[in-house]
């Protein structure tokens, strides 16, 4: 019985997963706040709680995110754009395109059958780029994060955002919402925005289906459809699309100890 | 239309001005969005002229 | 901001008034203008030639032609210093750099697209730090140990600054840091100009006295600042109405007027 350990440290969320003989038995997120270490302690406590184990009875820990430095009982450092691509091959095999979109950046990965990476692009220096940007605009019109994406699908006229800039484009809400412009509409608006983003990184990289979403983005059922809409090809779903990552942590750490037997 | 804007542009950010002329022209843009092209563009042409 | 200077054969200013441009002053450049011709003591048609010029040009009724801010701004810094080769205009949302030779515009960059390297960084910044802007420049130059900031976007490095405060830098230290950043991004754009001195820095952010010093620090050299940075760009648009008039009056020709009409802007959305 081999228990392993994926914990992602994010930069807004931090994510920890066990799983056993390729199931994921339990998962645990938390705000990363500011400790990173602390935050990875506390995501390993509540994991081993809920499945009655000890520390020694996790064979082997991988650890990813921006913060993978600071989990103190790693075994080893994975970069979070080769945990993604084995997350999402464990759960759809025939995924060859992943679509991460997170709180403050963007990346799409090419990868291959075996959920190895043959190439990818990224966006964090840009906060229209990523989650951040579908925030700021879900603040000016004062609606919850969670019901951005269902409201935004209702929308039958959508707004064109002029700018690539989440400033801007603030400003450009502010004024859509003095115009009248429907809630829906000005919704429908930034998703699409940020679909062109993606749209952009997907350039770089091509395109190869099946083509799926994680992290925080795969939650957003108003960007799902921005993006199929925009790219034209059907987006594959993950369940649980936030620990997508920690879970090909989680596996890369099975094959690594698979690998040293 | 969209070979003068290829040339009339920033030529230091040619691919993107370029690849942004194409957006404009498909989608309806207001006057403030279409302004700062039109500075570029015209800018281009007052240098050369 | 709308801007409205004249100017007499001699170049010299007769009048010149700022004034504030919000989505329903934009239609009113004339009111702007009638103030103006007031100080100049001037009626309308003694006004020779009108150009407009800002990215609301084209919505000046009564002007006779519109030439862009780049030749303008261009035109107008030369004119206070004859020996610039490189200008940089920092608005409120946007930036650009001019490359000048001889008093002319031969080449620009710009950028309209991100908040970061223009006013709208500062003015994110000062809300987000409950300061007013015009206190942004002295507080950083108060700064004897200024802190880097990694981001290069005017959101992160609002988030960034929130987080280095609660850690308990000092605020003038994380100002100056933000300044840096901002004239960070000005200056990777207009290094695609080569930076060559005399380097100019106009526009309403020039009135900033901590993002002169940080983009000296950024460029590596000295920058000058025109006495009223806000009116580089009428300044040119009067100097260029003036040459225009009398070289058609030197060929004797009449000048080429539009049709002019003092009033609103009729199709301004």
């Amino acid at each position: 019985m081999s228990w392993y350990m994926g914990i992602d440290i994010g930069s807004e969320s931090s994510k920890g997963v066990i799983t056993n003989d390729g199931d994921l038995k339990a998962r645990h997120l938390l705000p990363s706040g500011s400790n990173y270490r602390l935050t990875a302690e506390q995501l390993r406590e509540e994991l081993l709680a809920r499945m009655n184990l000890s520390p020694e009875d996790i064979t082997c820990t991988v650890a990813t995110g921006q913060g993978s430095g600071n989990v103190s009982f790693s075994n080893q450092q994975v970069t979070d754009i080769r945990c993604c691509a084995k997350g999402i091959n464990h759960i759809f095999p025939s995924v060859r395109t992943v679509i991460d979109v997170q709180g403050r950046s963007s990346q799409v990965i090419r990868l291959n059958e075996r959920g190895q990476v043959i190439n990818f692009s990224v966006s964090e220096k840009c906060a229209a780029g990523s989650g951040r940007f579908l925030h700021v605009i879900a603040n000016v019109l004062q609606v919850k994060l969670e019901d951005i994406g269902p409201l935004s699908l209702k929308s039958e006229n959508p707004v064109t955002f002029t700018t690539g800039c989440a400033v801007f484009g603030e400003s450009e809400a502010i004024t859509r919402v003095a115009e009248g412009i429907p809630k829906e509409d000005i919704l429908a608006g930034v998703h699409k925005a940020l679909a062109d983003k993606v749209s952009a990184l997907i350039d770089r990289v091509g395109l190869e289906e099946q083509c799926a979403i994680s992290s925080g983005g795969g939650l957003n059922i108003g960007l799902i459809k921005s993006i199929e809409e925009r790219l034209g090809v059907p987006l594959m779903v993950p369940p649980e699309p936030q620990f997508v990552t920690a879970l090909g942590a989680a596996v890369i750490a099975a094959v690594e100890q698979a690998g040293k037997k | 239309m969209v070979w003068v804007l290829l040339l009339a542009s920033d030529r230091h950010r040619l691919t993107p001005i370029a690849i942004e002329g194409k957006i404009y022209l498909e989608q309806d843009y207001s006057e403030e969005a279409l302004a700062p092209l039109r500075t570029r563009v015209q800018g281009f042409l007052e240098i050369i002229g | 901001m709308t801007k409205v200077v004249i100017i007499d054969e001699d170049d010299k200013i007769c009048a010149h008034v700022v004034s504030h441009t919000g989505a329903e002053h934009r239609r009113l450049a004339n009111l702007v203008m009638l103030q103006a011709l007031e100080q100049a003591g001037l009626s309308f048609d003694e006004i020779s030639y009108v150009i407009a010029t800002g990215y609301g040009r084209i919505n000046v009724p009564f002007a006779d032609r519109q030439i862009t801010e780049l030749t303008c701004h261009a035109r107008g810094i030369a004119s206070f210093f004859p020996g610039v080769r490189l200008a940089i205009d920092i608005g409120g949302q946007d930036a650009k750099g001019l490359k000048i030779k001889d008093g002319r515009l031969i080449d620009f960059v710009m950028n309209d697209k991100c908040a970061a390297g223009t006013g709208r960084f500062l003015e994110v910044i000062a809300a987000a730090l409950g300061l007013k802007v015009e206190d942004l420049g002295e507080i950083s130059l108060k700064s004897t140990k200024k802190v880097s900031i990694s981001s290069t976007c005017t959101v992160f490095a609002e988030m960034e600054v929130i987080a280095r405060l609660s850690e308990g830098v000092l605020l003038e230290d994380v100002v100056a840091g933000l300044h840096d950043a901002n004239a960070n991004r000005v200056a990777r754009m207009v290094r695609r100009l080569k930076v060559e001195p005399d380097v100019v820095f106009t526009g309403g952010v020039a009135k900033n006295t901590g993002m002169i010093k940080a983009l000296q620090d950024n460029l590596k050299c000295e920058v000058f600042v025109p006495e009223d940075p806000l009116l580089s760009g009428a300044i040119g648009a009067a100097i260029l109405a003036r040459e225009q008039t009398l070289e058609a009056m030197k060929k004797g020709e009449l000048v080429q007027r539009g049709e002019r009409r003092l009033e609103e802007a009729t199709f301004f959305k």
